[in-house]
C-alpha cells in the first residue's frame, strides 16, 4: 500500500498524478477541459477568456484550480507563451488595484524566480507612482505572454478592493488584454452578479453541483486505488461496501471534501487514527464558519443554527413556528441565506423545504456545542461503517488514550439504533430501485438489489426478482421469490405476498406455463387494479390459452377508457378469435388511428404487431375480405408511422405468395422477413377456412 | 475560439459587425458618435476592432475610462492615451508639455507638477493633449479618432463625489469638438448619457453636452452572423453529433443573435455532451432561462429599474414592461394605457410615454413604425415573464 498525501484543505499540495487520478464527475472535468482549452487558446493567440467556478467549502474548486496550474504548466506548448500567478486562499488584505499588482508579482516572482524580480519589485514603494510603475513591471516581466492569474475567494478578495479599484483593474485588463482570471467564489456575489458591478458578465461560470451517490464510489475507490490498497478496493465494491457508501452519502452531503475525510477514517488501523483526523479537520473549519455566522443578520443566524440541528430539510412553516417567527419573515430570511449560498430549498409541491447547503457547517456548529464529545455525525458513520463487534473493538482500543470517552462513544453508539443510521439509505435505495425498474435497466438493478441486501432492506429479495425477470433468467426468478419468502418476516410476507406472487406470474408466462401463470396474474390485477401491465399480461396469457371471452372480459373495460394501442390489440385479438368479425374490424380500425396518431415507436410497434399472433391473424383476416376502409386507413397509417409500412408491405407480400405460391416472392425480402410472410400466408388460411371469406 | 462567455476577443475574431463598423466609420465623417447598448452586447469588441483597424484617413485611439474618480484622473488618462500613440517625444506634445513644465513638481508621466495643480489645470492640460493630437494628425492628412469605452460610467463616479465637475468634463469636452473641428470622439457606455444627464439636471444642469453626437444603438447580431458563431462555437467544443448547423440556427434564433448568449449556450451544450440538434439547443436555453442561478446574468434587466428610474417611474416601468410580456402582439399607446391602468392607478398619459420612452432608450423596448411597443428581445420578454410569474 502506498502512502498517499490526501490534503483535506489544500489540494494544491498534492500531486499532479493524484489528483488527476482521483478526480471525478464528467461535467466538472468537461469543465477543466474547457479552462485549459480556453487559456492555452489565449496564449497561442486567441481571445482571453475567464472563467470562474463556484461551490461551497469543500466542493473541489482548489482541486480545480490545481488541475488547471499543473496541465498548463506541464504543457510544452506553453513555455514562453503563458505565464502563471496563483492567488493562495490566505491572500488577504487587498484593498486597491496597486495592491492586487504587487501580489501578482509576488505571485509570478516565486512562479519564475529566476526572472530577476524581486529587486524590482522592492523598488515600487519608492516610486513616484507605484501604481504604474508595478503596472508596468507587470506587464514587462509577462512580455509578450499571457497571464493566466489562478485566484481563490475572488469574492473576498473583490469585496477588499471595493468598486472603483475593481473598475481600475477592469480597464487595466480591457487596455492591455494579456490577462485570463481563472477564478473561485464560494458563492455568486454581487461584484459580478449586477450589472453595474465592473466584473459584470466578464466570466464564463459554473456553479459546481455536488458528487452523485456513483461519482462518491468513484472517488472513494480512486482514491484507495491511488493508494494501491487491494484491500479497501474490493471491500469499497462488494455489496456491503456499497451499501455503506450509500449510508455515508446520506451524511455527506455529496460533498467531496467529506468523502475525503471519511477515506482517512476507512484506512485508519485504530480509532485514534479515525478521531484526530476528523477533530483536526472541525477544529480547522470552525474559525472561518464562525465568521460566516457574523455576516448574519440574527434571525438568519436563528435560522441557520435551527437547520444545523436538523439533519434533513424543513418545510418553511416549521421553521418559522419553531424559530417563533411570521412565515414572511422566516420567507424572506430563508430566500436571503439561499442567495447567500447558506441554505438549498426543494420544492415538494406548493411547499419549499430547506436544508443547509454545507454538511460541514452542521458538524463544525456540532463539535462547538458537543465540546469533546463525539460528535453525530461522526458516531453515525462508525454505525455505518463498522459492525457492532468490530466497534468494541475499535473503542477498547481508545482506552490508551484519545479526544474521546470510551464509555460515552460506546453510548452513544448504541444510541445511534441501527434504523437511524441506515432508514436514509434505505429509503435512498428504494428510489434508486424504482428508477431502474422504470428505465429497465436490469444489470444495474441486479447489483442494486445486492446492495440491497447488504442495507437488511426487506425488497430486497423482490428487487433481485424484478431484475432477473428483466434479464429474462425465469428459473433463477422463481427460486428468489422463495428465497425471499423464507427470510421475510411474517408480517411483511402478507404484505407483500400478492406482489410477489404477481412476478411470479410473470416468470410463469417467461417460462411457458401459462396455466399456472394464471392464478398468479390474478392476484396481481387484484393487487394493482390501476397497473395495466397485470391486466395486459392475464389476458395475453388467456388469449394463449383460447380463451378469448375471459381475455376480453379482462381486457375490454381496460381498452375502452384508454388510448393504449397495445389493449386495442389484444382486443382486437380476442374479438377475432372469438369470432366477432364486426367487433375486430371496429378494433382494428381503432388500432389503426392510434397506432397513426400515437407516432408510436418502432419498438412499442413491434410489440403491438407481434405482441399476440392472433391480432396478426385478426387483421390478416380482415385483410383477407379486402375491407377497403380499412385497406386505405393502414396505407394511411404507414404514411405518418413508417413502421407500419413494414407491415403493409409485408401483408402485401403475403397476398401475392398466397395466390401464386411463387417462391421468388418470398426471396426478394430479406431472410428476416421471410418467415413472417410464411407465417401471415398460413394464417390468411387460416382465416379463410375458419371465416368463409373469399380472397 | 471556444464558448467562454465574457471573453475578451481579438480584433479578427469579431464576427458580424463589418456593416455597423462602416457605417460608424462614415459617420465619423461628419460627426461624433455615442454609442450604446446593454453590457455584454460586444460594446468593447467592436471598438477595439475599429482601433486595431482603422479605416483610410483616421487616427484612433482606444482607452478604458473605467475606474476614472475625478477629472483630474480623466485628464492623466486622456494625456497617457495620446502620449502612447504620439511617443514621448517633446515636439509631438508641446502645448501639454509646456504647460506641464510650468507645474513643478509632481510627475505626471514624467513631468513633474505642484501639487494640487493638476485639480486647478486639468482642463488645461486636456486642451493642450488635444490641440497636440489635432496638430500631428493634420500632420498626416488624418482625422482624430478618440475611442472612449465605459465614459458614462466614469462620469457617473465623478459626479458621486462632485457632480458640478462631471459636468466640467462634458462641458469641455464639447468645447473641444466645437475648437477642432476635425476631432471626433466616441463616446461608449452600458449606461445611457441620458441617465447620468438625468442624474446631473437634478443638480441644475441644463446645458446639452452631446446633442451635437450622433446617438447609435449597438444591435444583436444579425441571425445569421449569430448562427455563423454559434456554429463554430459548437465545432471547437466538439459538439458535433447531429445537425450542427440547424442547431447553431436554432441558437441563435432562441437568443436574439446576443453573442454573450450565444457562448452561454454552447457552452452549455458543450459541458453537458450534448447533441448538436436545435432540438437540445432549444432545450438548453431554456434550462438557462429556468436556472435559479442566472447564468445568463439577465436579473439587471429588473434591478436597472432600481438604480435608474426614479419611484414613481419605477412602478409605471414595471407595469409597462409585465404588460407588454403577455402580449403577443406589440401594443398601441392606446391599448396599452388601458391596460397598464388595470394594473395601476394612471392619472397623466404624460407620464407613460416618459417612462416608454426611457424603456426604449435603455433597450428594454422597442416602438415600431406605427407606434406599438414591444419587448426588444424576445428572450428578456420570455424570462420577465418567467421571473414575473406571469405565465409562459
Amino acid at each position: 500500500m502506498r502512502d498517499l498525501f490526501l490534503s483535506h484543505f489544500t489540494p494544491s499540495l498534492m500531486r499532479h498524478e493524484d489528483l488527476e487520478a482521483i478526480f471525478v464527475q464528467d461535467r466538472r472535468k468537461r469543465w477543466v477541459d474547457a479552462i485549459v482549452q480556453g487559456v492555452r487558446e489565449a496564449a497561442l493567440g486567441g481571445s482571453i477568456p475567464s472563467y470562474l467556478t463556484i461551490g461551497a467549502r469543500g466542493m473541489g474548486k482548489t482541486h480545480i484550480l490545481s488541475l488547471v496550474y499543473h496541465r498548463l504548466k506541464a504543457d510544452p506548448e506553453m513555455e514562453g507563451k503563458l505565464a502563471l500567478a496563483w492567488l493562495r486562499e490566505e491572500e488577504w488584505g487587498v484593498a486597491s488595484f496597486l495592491d492586487l499588482l504587487m501580489r501578482l508579482l509576488s505571485a509570478l516572482d516565486s512562479e519564475e524566480p529566476d526572472a530577476g524580480l524581486a529587486d524590482r519589485i522592492a523598488a515600487i514603494p519608492d516610486a513616484r507612482d507605484p501604481e504604474a510603475a508595478a503596472a508596468n513591471l507587470l506587464l514587462s516581466a509577462v512580455g509578450e505572454r499571457v497571464l493566466a492569474v489562478l485566484i481563490e475567494n475572488l469574492d473576498d478578495l473583490f469585496a477588499g478592493m471595493g468598486d472603483i479599484e475593481q473598475k481600475r483593474l477592469r480597464a487595466f485588463l480591457q487596455d492591455h488584454r494579456f490577462c485570463s482570471l481563472v477564478a473561485t467564489a464560494p458563492a455568486l456575489f454581487n461584484g459580478i452578479r449586477r450589472e453595474t458591478s465592473p466584473f459584470y458578465g466578464f466570466f464564463a461560470i459554473e456553479h459546481l453541483s455536488e458528487l452523485s451517490l456513483d461519482e462518491a464510489r468513484e472517488l472513494l475507490v480512486g482514491i484507495a486505488r491511488r493508494a494501491e490498497s487491494d484491500e479497501l478496493v474490493t471491500a469499497l465494491e462488494s455489496p456491503l461496501g456499497r451499501a455503506r457508501v450509500r449510508a455515508v452519502h446520506h451524511l455527506a452531503g455529496g460533498n467531496p471534501r467529506v468523502y475525503v475525510i471519511f477515506y482517512q477514517f476507512l484506512t485508519g488501523e485504530s480509532l485514534d487514527e479515525l478521531v484526530e483526523p476528523f477533530m483536526r479537520t472541525v477544529d480547522e473549519l470552525t474559525p472561518y464558519y464562525q465568521a460566516r455566522m457574523q455576516l448574519l443578520s440574527q434571525q438568519q443566524r436563528k435560522i441557520v443554527n435551527y437547520l444545523c440541528e436538523k439533519r434533513g430539510a424543513v418545510p418553511v412553516k416549521e421553521i418559522a413556528r419553531d424559530s417563533f417567527m411570521s412565515h414572511q419573515t422566516a420567507s424572506t430570511a430563508l430566500k436571503q441565506l439561499r442567495e447567500r449560498y447558506y441554505v438549498r430549498c426543494h420544492d415538494a409541491g406548493r411547499e419549499s423545504w430547506y436544508e443547509l447547503r454545507e454538511p460541514l457547517m452542521r458538524l463544525c456548529f456540532e463539535a462547538k456545542k458537543t465540546r469533546g464529545t463525539p460528535v453525530k455525525l461522526f458516531v453515525q458513520f462508525l454505525r455505518i461503517w463498522y459492525s457492532r463487534e468490530d466497534l468494541t473493538d475499535l473503542v477498547a482500543r481508545l482506552c490508551h488514550g484519545g479526544r474521546l470517552n470510551a464509555t460515552e462513544l460506546l453510548q452513544d453508539l448504541d444510541r445511534a439504533g441501527v434504523d437511524e443510521v441506515w432508514a436514509p439509505a434505505r429509503e435512498d435505495w428504494r428510489q434508486d430501485v424504482g428508477q431502474l425498474v422504470a428505465s429497465g435497466q436490469w444489470e444495474r438493478l441486479l447489483s442494486c438489489a445486492e446492495e440491497g441486501s447488504a442495507l437488511a432492506d426487506p425488497a430486497s429479495g423482490l428487487a433481485q426478482a424484478l431484475a432477473l425477470l428483466g434479464l429474462e433468467r425465469f428459473p433463477a426468478v422463481l427460486a428468489t421469490l422463495d428465497d425471499a419468502r423464507r427470510v421475510l418476516p411474517d408480517e411483511l410476507i402478507t404484505e407483500l405476498e400478492p406482489v410477489l406472487s404477481y412476478v411470479t406470474g410473470l416468470a410463469l408466462i417467461g417460462l411457458g406455463r401459462h396455466q399456472e401463470a394464471e392464478p398468479h396474474l390474478r392476484m396481481g390485477v387484484e393487487v394493482l387494479p390501476s397497473d395495466s401491465t397485470p391486466r395486459m399480461a392475464l389476458a395475453g396469457v388467456l388469449v394463449t390459452l383460447g380463451r378469448y371471452a375471459d381475455a376480453l372480459q379482462v381486457v375490454a373495460p381496460y381498452a375502452e377508457r384508454s388510448d393504449d394501442p397495445e389493449a386495442w390489440a389484444l382486443k382486437l385479438a380476442c374479438e377475432s378469435g372469438a369470432g366477432r368479425r364486426e367487433d375486430a374490424a371496429d378494433s382494428g380500425r381503432r388500432l389503426l388511428k392510434l397506432v397513426a396518431s400515437q407516432g408510436v415507436t418502432p419498438a412499442r410497434l413491434v410489440r403491438i404487431a407481434l405482441l399476440p399472433t392472433v391480432a396478426l391473424g385478426a387483421l390478416v383476416t380482415m385483410l383477407v375480405g379486402r375491407e377497403d376502409q380499412l385497406w386505405a386507413d393502414m396505407v394511411a397509417a404507414s404514411r405518418v408511422c413508417p413502421e407500419l409500412a413494414r407491415f403493409v408491405d409485408l401483408a402485401d407480400a403475403s397476398f401475392e405468395y398466397r395466390q401464386n405460391r411463387d417462391k421468388r416472392v418470398l426471396l426478394r425480402l430479406p431472410a428476416e422477413d421471410r418467415e413472417v410472410v410464411q407465417q401471415i400466408t398460413d394464417l390468411m388460411t387460416q382465416a379463410r377456412e375458419t371465416t368463409g371469406v373469399r380472397s | 475560439m471556444g464558448a467562454a462567455p465574457g471573453a475578451v476577443l481579438k480584433p479578427e475574431q469579431v464576427v458580424g459587425r463589418d456593416e455597423l463598423i462602416a457605417d460608424l466609420w462614415s459617420i465619423l465623417q461628419s460627426m461624433s458618435v455615442e454609442l450604446y447598448s446593454v453590457r455584454r452586447m460586444g460594446k468593447t469588441s467592436v471598438l477595439r476592432k475599429m482601433a486595431a483597424e482603422p479605416a483610410e484617413g483616421f487616427m484612433v485611439d482606444m482607452a478604458d475610462l473605467e475606474g476614472t474618480r475625478s477629472p483630474e484622473e480623466f485628464a492623466k488618462r486622456v494625456f497617457m492615451q495620446v502620449e502612447a500613440r504620439l511617443g514621448a517625444g517633446r515636439r509631438v506634445l508641446r502645448h501639454a508639455r509646456s504647460l506641464l513644465s510650468q507645474l513643478d513638481p509632481q510627475e505626471v508621466s514624467g513631468v513633474k507638477l505642484a501639487p494640487g495643480a493638476l485639480k486647478e489645470h486639468w482642463k488645461d492640460l486636456v486642451r493642450g493633449v488635444m490641440r497636440d493630437l489635432v496638430e500631428a494628425a493634420e500632420e498626416k492628412k488624418a482625422t482624430p479618432v478618440l475611442l472612449w469605452d465605459e465614459l458614462p460610467l466614469a462620469l457617473g463616479d465623478i459626479a458621486k463625489s462632485d457632480p458640478v465637475r462631471a459636468m466640467e468634463v462634458l462641458d469641455l469636452l464639447r468645447e473641444l469638438r466645437q475648437t477642432h473641428a476635425s476631432l471626433r470622439m466616441v463616446f461608449s457606455g452600458s449606461v445611457g448619457m441620458h441617465h447620468v444627464l438625468r442624474r446631473l439636471r437634478g443638480s441644475d444642469y441644463r446645458n446639452e453636452p452631446t446633442n451635437d453626437l450622433y446617438a447609435m444603438v449597438l444591435p444583436p447580431l444579425s441571425l445569421d452572423a449569430a448562427a455563423e458563431l454559434a456554429y463554430s462555437l459548437l465545432y471547437k467544443g466538439g459538439v458535433i453529433g447531429g445537425r450542427p448547423e440547424a442547431a447553431a440556427g436554432a441558437i441563435a434564433e432562441a437568443v436574439d443573435g446576443v453573442p454573450f448568449y450565444v457562448h452561454h449556450v454552447a457552452l452549455a451544450m458543450q459541458l453537458d455532451r450534448s447533441d448538436a440538434t436545435p432540438e437540445e439547443a432549444v432545450r438548453h436555453v431554456d434550462a438557462l432561462l429556468l436556472d435559479g442561478n442566472d447564468p445568463l446574468q439577465l436579473r439587471h434587466y429588473r434591478e436597472r429599474l432600481n438604480l435608474s428610474y426614479e419611484e414613481g417611474e419605477r412602478a409605471l416601468a414595471l407595469a409597462t414592461l409585465d404588460t407588454v410580456s403577455t402580449e403577443l402582439e406589440p401594443c398601441a399607446f392606446g391599448q396599452l394605457r388601458d391596460l397598464v391602468a388595470s394594473r395601476l392607478e394612471l392619472t397623466d398619459d404624460e407620464l407613460l410615454r416618459d417612462v416608454l420612452a426611457l424603456l426604449v432608450k435603455d433597450q428594454y423596448l422597442t416602438r415600431d413604425s406605427g407606434g406599438a411597443h414591444s419587448f426588444a428581445l424576445g428572450i428578456v420578454k420570455r424570462w420577465w415573464r418567467r421571473d414575473r410569474g406571469l405565465g409562459e
